[in-house]
């Protein structure tokens, strides 16, 4: 490597430059770090998967219906694509931690509904409660989930939700 | 912020060698980091295993086992990336504050634009593969991030539930993503430098062994290192950040994901439509006179910026055309500098260039000049010539120096000064401008140079012209040592023009310099 010829103060300059840039990229590509769980708080993940209701009532089609189809995509139910939209709502030891209203998926509203979110919660026996409404006609929850969970620091848990209803695991 | 600049450069130009500054090759550091990042990560790759058992053990293997080579070579890769963000986003603001996207040069800011996202892209990646609790928060974070799009039907972090969820498939994606996108991001380098003839992708070797050695060091001292393995059943309790590239990661955790989408689609937009919105009034623009155009291709050799283009002649037979592309040309006038049509010495009257810039044309600046140095004391005449982006060139004007401010110092054709100092119409010529390694129009300096050293057509065709003639590639915040050379000229002319009546074997250039030699001993 060629030593370049410069004076001393431009060599002094040059290599707190260097130092400054190296130490620059040393340090900030690792420090500081930040905090996810506080000291004595555990993860609940809490995810949703489900089909969805349909928000029209299917119908039989009528004969002179079915005969201005094609033969092959005449068939005598047919139901409406759009689903409704998922309310659902996690207290944690009685206080609301996440509500949300899920949409469905797809450019017709048709498509699954779906939701993942981490939550910080204690260490320790949590009550949890999970309430699920999957139709926007109606006025009060669907589904409901409550229980105490016993939560550990080292493991997360998980508090799932699908068509097949509800279920924990982690625990 | 012009002032400003003149106050930074001074300081910098104070203590930094200019070759060395870092501000002037950002450009081809980026490039010179992207193949040290290639490099090492070829190196890797080698060693890395795609499953989820081997992915973070074989990291650490090529870290801890391989005697430092593997812990140099894996620091390397990730400093020279972080590096990379430092050089890009300063490169970024430097052709912002320059305002080096008006105009023509909308397509390298374009282009340059989703470079940063393909940049970030590819260094999120490595961290993914590494999986370790870091690989973890960024692979949940960032399927966080895009489970907001509607496109998403399905959530990407269902498939990073938990450790059974993940399949050593998964490895073989990530590492595919992993060498394809930073292709991408090369490609797209490529395409950001398209419309710039001779671009710079290598930084200077001394500076490049420097900047090496210095990343060797760096990963000496502090090793890259990985976190503990990544454990989907367990929660993340702290992450070491990389502030460079996932400094929007922890804006997600706090705001969620809708608003950093909003956030970074917002300053994509800005970035991309600021070409649109600022539009350059004074800019030039070059033609083309099918009458004096001799086709050398002179022109077409030295446009810095790709605008020009040679076809056969319209009606001269056997013979080319010089044909500018108008999208393309930022009116630097290179071109005009460049152009032999141009020379006053075939007849004064007929000195009109093959190109030329529409609204600059050289010979009204060669009239110019000759009605300003007509008006100065006779035997002390010293022609400085300048440019419109370097050293502030207001106050120099007197009686003994004249003053010509170029586009470009490029713009100046050597036979104009062979003419001027022939016809004793002047006694000195000073050039100057920007500094050496930060030529507003990249190349101007340089191929000013190559003509004066007849390294290049045109060139100048007289030694003794050459004597006359001082460079000083200072730019802006020189104005204090353009004053001070200039006055230093006129005290080397005046001393000579008292020689001349008696003996001196000495000349103007060699008194010049060895003036400035004592200055540089005693400063």
């Amino acid at each position: 490597m060629k030593i370049p010829e410069f004076s001393a103060r431009q060599w002094l300059a040059l290599i707190v430059l260097w130092v400054l840039l190296a130490l620059t990229v040393g340090v900030f590509s690792q420090w500081p770090p930040i905090t996810m769980l506080e000291p004595g708080a555990t993860e609940l993940k809490l995810t949703i998967r489900y089909s969805g209701k349909r928000l029209g009532e299917c119908r039989q089609m009528e004969a002179p219906e079915l005969e201005r189809l094609p033969p092959n995509m005449r068939q005598n139910l047919v139901c409406p694509r759009e689903k409704s939209p998922l309310l659902a709502e996690l207290r944690v030891n009685g206080e609301l931690r996440y509500q949300d209203t899920i949409a469905p998926s797809g450019l017709h509203n048709d498509g699954v509904l779906a939701a993942y979110e981490q939550l910080a919660v204690p260490v320790g026996k949590v009550h949890v409660s999970l309430r699920i409404k999957d139709d926007e006609r109606l006025e009060e929850f669907t589904h409901e989930y409550e229980d105490d969970l016993l939560l550990t620091a080292d493991r997360s848990v998980r508090l799932h939700f699908a068509d097949s209803g509800f279920t924990v695991t982690g625990i | 912020m012009q002032r400003n600049e003149s106050r930074y450069s001074k300081l910098i130009r104070t203590f930094l060698p200019e070759a060395w500054n870092p501000l002037y090759s950002l450009g081809a550091t980026t490039f010179y980091l992207f193949w040290i990042v290639a490099v090492s990560g070829l190196y890797l790759f080698v060693f890395f295993e795609t499953s989820i058992e081997g992915a973070f053990d074989s990291v650490e293997f090529i870290s801890n086992e391989q005697y430092l080579i593997g812990s140099i070579v894996r620091g390397l890769h990730r400093y020279a990336s972080a590096a990379m963000a430092i050089t890009v986003t300063l490169h970024l603001i430097r052709e912002l504050v320059k305002r080096r996207f008006v105009g023509a040069r909308w397509f390298s800011w374009i282009s340059g634009v989703p470079l940063i996202w393909l940049l970030f892209a590819s260094a999120i990646g490595g961290y993914w593969l590494v999986w370790d609790e870091k690989a973890q928060y960024i692979a949940l974070t960032t399927a966080r991030l895009f489970d907001v799009l509607p496109i998403v039907v399905e959530p990407m972090a269902f498939g990073l539930i938990d450790n059974a969820t993940v399949s050593d498939r998964f490895f073989s994606l990530l590492i595919f993503l992993h060498v394809g996108i930073p292709l991408a991001l090369l490609l797209g380098m490529f395409i950001h430098i398209k419309r710039i003839n001779n671009a710079r992708i290598f930084p200077q070797k001394d500076y490049a062994a420097w900047m090496l050695g210095c990343l060797v060091v760096l990963s000496l001292v502090i090793p890259a290192t990985s976190m503990g393995p990544a454990n989907l059943d367990a929660p993340i309790r702290s992450v070491e950040i990389d502030w460079f590239y996932m400094n929007v990661y922890p804006l997600i955790d706090i705001f969620g994901p809708t608003p950093v989408w909003a956030l970074l689609s917002i300053l994509t937009l800005a970035l991309l439509v600021l070409p649109l919105l600022v539009r350059d009034k004074n800019q030039h623009l070059a033609v083309v006179d099918p009458d004096f155009c001799n086709g050398c291709g002179w022109c077409f050799a030295d446009c810095p910026y790709e605008a020009i283009y040679m076809k056969p002649h319209d009606y001269k037979r056997n013979n080319e055309q010089a044909v500018v592309i108008a999208e393309n040309c930022v009116g630097c006038g290179i071109c005009a500098g460049a152009c032999p049509s141009v020379t006053p010495f075939k007849s004064f009257d007929q000195a009109k260039s093959g190109i030329d810039l529409l609204d600059f044309k050289n010979s009204d600046v060669l009239v110019d000049a000759r009605n300003k140095v007509a008006e100065l004391d006779k035997q002390r005449r010293i022609l400085v010539v300048g440019c419109a982006h370097g050293v502030d060139l207001g106050a120099l004007e007197s009686e003994h120096a004249a003053v010509i401010e170029l586009e470009c110092i490029g713009q100046l054709p050597p036979s104009y000064m062979d003419f001027l100092c022939r016809r004793d119409d002047v006694d000195a010529v000073l050039l100057t401008g920007c500094s050496s390694d930060n030529c507003y129009h990249r190349l101007g300096i340089e191929l000013q140079e190559e003509r004066l050293h007849r390294l290049r057509e045109p060139h100048l065709r007289y030694a003794d012209v050459k004597e006359k003639i001082e460079r000083l590639w200072i730019g802006k915040g020189g104005e204090q040592q353009l004053a001070a050379t200039v006055a230093e000229m006129k005290r080397a002319l005046e001393q000579r023009s008292a020689e001349d009546a008696g003996t001196d074997d000495k000349d103007l250039v060699a008194q010049v310099l060895e003036a400035k030699e004592q200055e540089r001993e005693n400063p």
